[in-house]
């Protein structure tokens, strides 16, 4: 047994050594310490601290980057509270975490990406696995859930990418955070502005196929169950809850626009949350978009912004 | 909990010590039984108490067969556990199939029938642990084992958790008595083990896990694809479903021989065979035996002549089809591979390779002839697959269609690699399928493909064992897709 043991042990000693070789490499590249999802702990702290009454957006990096929660907070009297980051992280995660802060008198809009209906509802597990090695503190913001998934499969896929990206030493995609992505670049309320005055380098896509895709209604309709049960929560506190739609590059809007309506229409259906809008009401062109078809430049920020608040003031008004 | 997954390694990296410090049999198989329900707790724990109820029917069923009661009760305590058994397969995974099946039938005469659709979730692995304790009542109804009166070894020996979930489906006679011998770590047979669970982690990962994109792609959308890449995708899915499957019984003979126990041997190189009954020797050796001695010879085997024989034969694998999953693609993929396997039970003379046999003969490299039967049976098997693996029964026809009919001459084969390079290994595809088949190939007259390393010297067989351990951590597919016969 002993010699057994003794052998495993040299054995693993050289895959481990590769990996511990791999983190070494990986931490040199994206330095934790400005690392973009650390701002998950900002956020959530935000939410916990901010005084009441509110305005509080939840979506992904497109809420992060096209909402300037303060300019929308102003014209609506609230205090802004921007939870928008990454739609890797879930929408279930922000739900999960602002549910037991919101309070009366607050309002939360949801603005998530249309892929959080289906494929991004529950988080991407290698993205939590990446967080809780930034800081092992942000175990204690996961679900039991959460944590399996990291165990099972969140924490083999980021070792996988670590290992690729000391090779390679190139980032794969917008997934890694890197450049502009860091956690300084978020004002007090959660807004993202480090890409301001930045050019834009999003391109028109080559392919002419649906760029959003909705074939799969069981996990939609498990979100929307989700999601009912979340407002129904809030209104229980005295809350009011939005959906509002996020903004999308008006060609890959046209390019998926029967998958959006189809979505829309179930939305509108089965989930019992006011609309803000249409989708097409937060569709814009291309010059208006950063660097993906959801992340706004500053002037397309101010201007869905502008409209935003606009049509909460009006949904806010007809409330009794 | 799936054995990809780094929650198994670190559940074996703690059960192992753990379970070799207990120096009392019956503490080492107590936390059998533990570690073996929090294993399969670790999808749903509530699928625990199914599988509780499943073996206390058994075993209690067991126990009264002991006793020495008339013939006539003895069935009737037989037919009880086979009806309990075979309710809890039914309700849990043929219910919705036989309600739809029948009331499109009734529909078809003009009947309206209104019957409930069950949305429950089918359990994993409820098929191998349900024929496995039913192959136990029936041996001991049979004189071939008596009963255990000791629950802990009989909880241990059905819900062992290397084999658990997808098999090999192990007969009482040989699991259950091996619980009762004292167990001593043997240093050959754990190496010989994580050689075996390392090819098995090779083989999943690395090959399985990443075809299944193709195969997934070709077989989602039949009408979108050329003949061609359909076939391409057959031959993809081929891989796929072996080195899922042979991967997962070996990483379970590994884990058990790590605990000290021996599993059958369930797969020996199945893809080298040269006929369809040999493939049928080959594959699936444990599901294939329990089909032949409690299905087929109870029938009457080859006895009665040949109509009876052929019935014998078609129903055993109709069957065998139906145990696979609830549709008639199933169904028909069973009915089918009875009728292709048919004719050589008739043949006298050539009845393929035994299983402990080389297949493809001794030599290094097979002759042409040979290689023309491997052939021309691995195309045979990939009819099969086409209705294993498609969604409906019209999609199935409809790839067979375009894959027999729909060419486009020498185009075809820019076409074919094209589509083959869209995978996530992309080009690197072919030179891992052909370390696969090489492998497979040099090892297949032991009883996994690494057993052969054993002779090597020590920095050669080390070189080997990295090799691999690289290449699973640089190409394996991590995102730890399950079994694919964890659906069944």
């Amino acid at each position: 047994m002993k010699k057994f043991l003794l052998k495993s042990c040299i054995f693993l000693l050289f895959p481990l050594l590769a990996l511990g070789w791999a983190k070494h490499s990986y931490r040199r590249i994206y330095p934790p310490e400005q690392n973009y999802y650390l701002a998950a702990l900002d956020k959530l702290a935000l939410v916990r601290t901010q005084a009441s009454p509110r305005v509080i957006f939840i979506g992904g990096s497109s809420v992060a980057f096209g909402i300037d929660s303060g300019l929308i907070g102003a014209r609506l009297g609230l205090h802004p509270v921007n939870t928008g980051l990454h739609s890797g992280f879930g929408l279930d995660f922000f739900l999960d975490t602002v549910e037991p802060w919101v309070r009366p008198g607050d309002v939360v809009v949801l603005a998530p990406e249309y892929e959080a209906f289906t494929k991004y509802f529950h988080a991407d597990p290698e993205m939590f696995a990446h967080f809780i090695e930034t800081d092992g503190s942000l175990m204690r913001t996961l679900s039991w859930r959460q944590i399996r998934e990291v165990l099972d499969r969140g924490y083999a896929l980021h070792l996988k990418k670590v290992l690729r990206v000391a090779i390679r030493r190139n980032a794969p995609s917008l997934d890694l955070p890197f450049g502009l992505y860091s956690r300084s670049g978020f004002n007090a309320n959660g807004d993202f502005l480090a890409h301001h005055g930045q050019p834009s380098s999003v391109v028109p896509p080559a392919r002419k196929s649906a760029w959003f895709v909705f074939k799969d209604e069981t996990r939609t309709v498990a979100a929307i169950h989700y999601l009912n049960r979340f407002a129904l929560n809030c209104r229980s506190k005295g809350a009011r809850v939005f959906l509002a739609h996020p903004p999308f590059f008006d060609r890959v809007f046209n390019q998926s626009r029967e998958d959006i309506y189809r979505l829309d229409e179930l939305l509108q259906r089965t989930l019992d949350v006011p609309m803000l809008d249409k989708p097409e009401d937060s569709v814009f062109p291309l010059e208006l978009f950063y660097d993906t078809y959801y992340h706004l430049t500053a002037e397309g920020k101010r201007i869905h912004s502008e409209a935003l608040a606009s049509r909460l003031q009006t949904a806010l008004a007809r409330l009794p | 909990m799936t054995f990809t997954t780094l929650t198994f390694l670190l559940f074996l990296a703690l059960f192992f010590p753990l379970y070799w410090a207990l120096r009392n049999r019956t503490a080492q198989n107590l936390l059998i039984v533990a570690g073996s329900y929090f294993f399969y707790g670790w999808w749903d724990w509530r699928f625990c108490g199914l599988m509780l109820v499943s073996s206390l029917l058994d075993y209690f069923a067991g126990l009264a067969l002991n006793h020495p009661t008339a013939p006539r009760q003895r069935r009737a305590i037989l037919f009880t556990a086979m009806a309990g058994n075979i309710s809890l397969l039914g309700f849990f995974k043929y219910f919705n199939f036989f309600a739809e099946s029948l009331q499109a039938a009734a529909a078809g005469l003009g009947w309206k029938l209104d019957l409930p659709v069950l949305h429950v979730v089918l359990p994993v692995g409820i098929s191998f642990y349900t024929f496995q304790t039913m192959s136990y009542t029936i041996d001991v109804y049979r004189g071939k084992l008596r009963a255990t009166g000791r629950i802990v070894e009989y909880l241990a020996y059905v819900s062992f958790f290397p084999q658990l979930v997808a098999g090999p489906i192990e007969r009482a006679t040989h699991l259950l008595p091996q619980f009762f011998q004292a167990r001593v770590f043997r240093y050959d047979l754990a190496v010989d083990g994580c050689r075996q669970m390392l090819w098995g982690f090779f083989k999943k990962l690395v090959i399985a896990d990443n075809l299944a994109p193709l195969v997934e792609m070709a077989f989602s959308d039949p009408a979108g694809h050329r003949g061609i890449e359909l076939a391409a995708g057959t031959v993809c899915f081929a891989l796929q479903i072996y080195c899922d499957f042979s991967a997962y019984s070996d990483i379970a003979c590994g884990v058990a021989r790590l605990l000290g126990f021996d599993l059958m041997r369930n797969f020996a190189c199945p893809y080298f065979s040269q006929s369809m009954a040999e493939f049928w020797r080959r594959w699936h050796i444990s599901l294939t035996t329990w089909f032949k001695d409690y299905v087929y010879i109870p029938l009457g085997g080859g006895r009665g002549g040949r109509w009876r024989h052929a019935r014998n034969v078609l129903l055993t694998f109709l069957l065998s089809g139906l145990w696979h999953g609830a549709s008639w693609n199933f169904v028909l993929w069973g009915l089918l591979n009875g009728l292709l396997v048919l004719p050589q039970t008739f043949s006298s003379t050539h009845r393929g390779g035994r299983v402990d046999e080389s297949p493809g003969g001794a030599g290094w490299l097979p002759k042409p002839a040979v290689v023309l039967r491997m052939l021309l049976t691995f195309a045979l098997v990939c009819v099969g697959w086409v209705f294993f693996r498609a969604a409906t029964l019209a999609d199935a026809g409809l790839i067979l269609r375009k894959v027999l009919l729909d060419h486009d001459g020498l185009v075809d084969v820019y076409h074919a690699t094209a589509f083959v390079r869209q995978g996530p290994l992309a080009g690197q595809s072919y030179g891992l399928v052909a370390v696969l088949l090489l492998v497979e190939w040099l090892g297949r007259s032991h009883a996994h493909a690494l057993a052969g390393l054993a002779r090597w010297p020590w920095p050669l067989r080390w070189l080997a064992y990295l090799a691999l351990t690289s290449a699973i951590l640089w190409w394996g597919n991590s995102s730890s897709s399950p079994f694919i016969y964890f659906q069944f």
